[in-house]
């Protein structure tokens, strides 16, 4: 009975780290798509209503509004992509899990300061942040970052 | 393909602009350069090994960025941003990003 | 400046980190590059240890682990009705010691009260066998073979070679991955010494073999200790993965082998 007892601690210990993976990879990889999908819907919504880093304006509109909006974003990485990320951390390189990561958040950051003002025309003076929150030390931190995206949301009066 | 970090291109004039454009990548650092840049720690100065890097790293992105304002049909990019950020333990992101413009000839 | 909107077509995910295609890729890149750091680190760690433990006399491995104190039940004193039978394990090892492939190392027998029948090769020559064992080992043969399979231990330098892959590899391992998040390596490094623990004790099984042809010119009946664990092992095949020793049946088939 004792065996059994040791043989389940067994699978256990050594079957949790290979389980959180494949769920990492399933789940994660089914939220990551489904993100994205969202992302590329709504940016099609949005087709005409830039978010840009210059401050220049349509020179024959007059501005109605003008308004800060500010949005962040907080990702994290699945288990499965956190253990990728630290097999890359020997071997150096392109941490592909990272750029989709960030590539979400940057996306979904831009869209939610859009929507924050969804008559606007157009959103200038755009500035991206990324910064690592949480533990900044070891390799055990929560891997958790944070897009901030700020800008001036501009409507111009209706022609 | 002309690129600034000003609002506009000295002596040309913008006549449209289409929008956000970007590129990003990550990059790790691995463990042999790890150990050469902790000796160059000790006497400090430039960590040559990093340095490579994140200027490969930076190419790497701003080609990403100039095949998105390509593929817009922009001659230029003005206004562009570069941000490096240190995303996970030994891992960088670096970001860039500009406003797809056409400017007169 | 007038805004007109244009689409830029895949360009849009130049950045998105190269879809499950690149994932994929990443995954199989990455996995290869793991094992193989794995399997060098481990041969490299091996042959380093192997190196070293052959510059280390037995006689100064046993002057290094002389101050290793065992714990208090080794140290038991044996009951008057076990004197017998205590007298009869060490004229075994004295026997067993003319062996030539032997290590020259100064044996000693220690009691243990556990009624599980076990030994144990103690670092610096030390011998320990169990009240469990001195029951069980009715015939001189089966009590012969368990005291030269842990003479074999001695013989391989198995203690210094396996503390030496330990602590290599599980150095090696933590500075490269790290200790933390990827522990999927630790885990693999564990199953790694487990096996070469487990090939340990086939050795060792092997020099007692070779013993007992020597010194009683037979080895029939020599596997009792195996048939006792047997009949009270359960675990499936591939659960031996993650234990120590070898399946008792396949140690009993490999004397039984041999003997034919």
């Amino acid at each position: 009975m004792e065996e059994h007892y040791n043989l389940i601690f067994m699978i256990v210990i050594y079957g949790m780290p290979v389980f959180l993976a494949i769920m990492g990879f399933v789940i994660g990889g089914i939220l990551e798509r489904s993100h994205f999908n969202s992302i590329r819907e709504r940016e099609q919504k949005f087709e005409n209503y830039p978010a840009v880093p210059t401050s220049s304006i349509d020179p024959d509109r007059t501005v109605a509004t003008a308004n800060l909006s500010a949005a962040s974003v907080v990702v994290s990485l699945d288990y499965f992509k956190r253990i990728l990320a630290a097999f890359r951390n020997v071997f150096g390189g392109r941490v592909r899990s990272y750029e989709s990561l960030l590539d979400r958040a940057k996306r979904e950051a831009i869209l939610r300061m859009k929507e924050q003002y969804p008559h606007a025309n157009i959103i200038v003076n755009l500035r991206i942040n990324t910064s690592r929150i949480g533990s900044t030390q070891g390799n055990k931190g929560l891997g958790a970052v944070e897009v901030l995206a700020i800008g001036t949301a501009v409507r111009y009066e209706s022609q | 393909m002309i690129l600034t970090n000003t609002e506009t291109i000295p002596g040309k004039t913008i006549v449209e602009h289409y929008g956000l454009v970007s590129g990003n990548t990550v990059r790790a650092k691995n463990v042999g350069r790890d150990i050469a840049a902790s000796f160059k720690n000790l006497v400090g100065g430039e960590l040559k090994g990093y340095t490579e890097l994140l200027e490969d790293a930076r190419k790497e992105a701003t080609n990403r960025m100039l095949e998105q304002a390509t593929s817009l049909g922009a001659n230029a990019i003005v206004n562009i941003r570069y941000s490096t950020s240190a995303v996970a333990q030994g891992a960088a992101e670096l970001y860039v990003y500009g406003t797809a413009v056409l400017v007169n000839e | 400046m007038k805004f007109v909107p244009r689409r830029m077509g895949e360009t849009a995910e130049s950045s998105s980190g190269g879809g499950p295609h690149g994932t994929n890729k990443e995954i199989l890149t990455l996995t290869a590059l793991v094992c193989l750091t794995m399997a060098v680190l481990y041969f490299s760690v091996g042959l380093v240890t192997d190196l070293v433990v052959s510059q280390i006399s037995p006689e100064r491995e046993s002057e290094l682990f002389g101050a290793l104190s065992m714990g208090d039940e080794f140290n038991s004193v044996i009951p008057n009705d076990y004197t017998e039978k205590w007298e009869s394990v060490e004229a075994i090892l004295q026997k067993l010691e003319g062996y030539m492939a032997v290590a020259p190392l100064e044996y000693k027998l220690a009691y243990h009260p556990s009624l599980d029948p076990n030994a144990f090769a103690i670092p610096g020559g030390t011998i320990a066998v169990t009240r469990g064992l001195l029951d069980e080992m009715e015939e001189e043969i089966a009590m012969a073979f368990v005291v030269a399979h842990e003479l074999g231990h001695f013989a391989n330098r198995d203690h210094l070679k396996g503390m030496g892959r330990r602590l290599g590899f599980g150095l090696g391992i933590r500075i490269l991955f790290g200790g933390g998040l990827d522990s999927l390596t630790n885990k693999g490094a564990e199953l790694m010494l487990l096996k070469y623990s487990r090939n340990q004790e086939s050795n060792a099984d092997q020099f007692a073999m070779e013993c007992l042809d020597e010194v009683y010119g037979r080895h029939d009946g020599a596997g009792k200790l195996f048939e006792i664990l047997n009949s009270s092992e359960s675990m499936p095949k591939w659960a031996y993965m993650f234990s120590t020793h070898p399946d008792s049946a396949d140690r009993l088939q490999l004397l039984a082998e041999e003997w034919r």
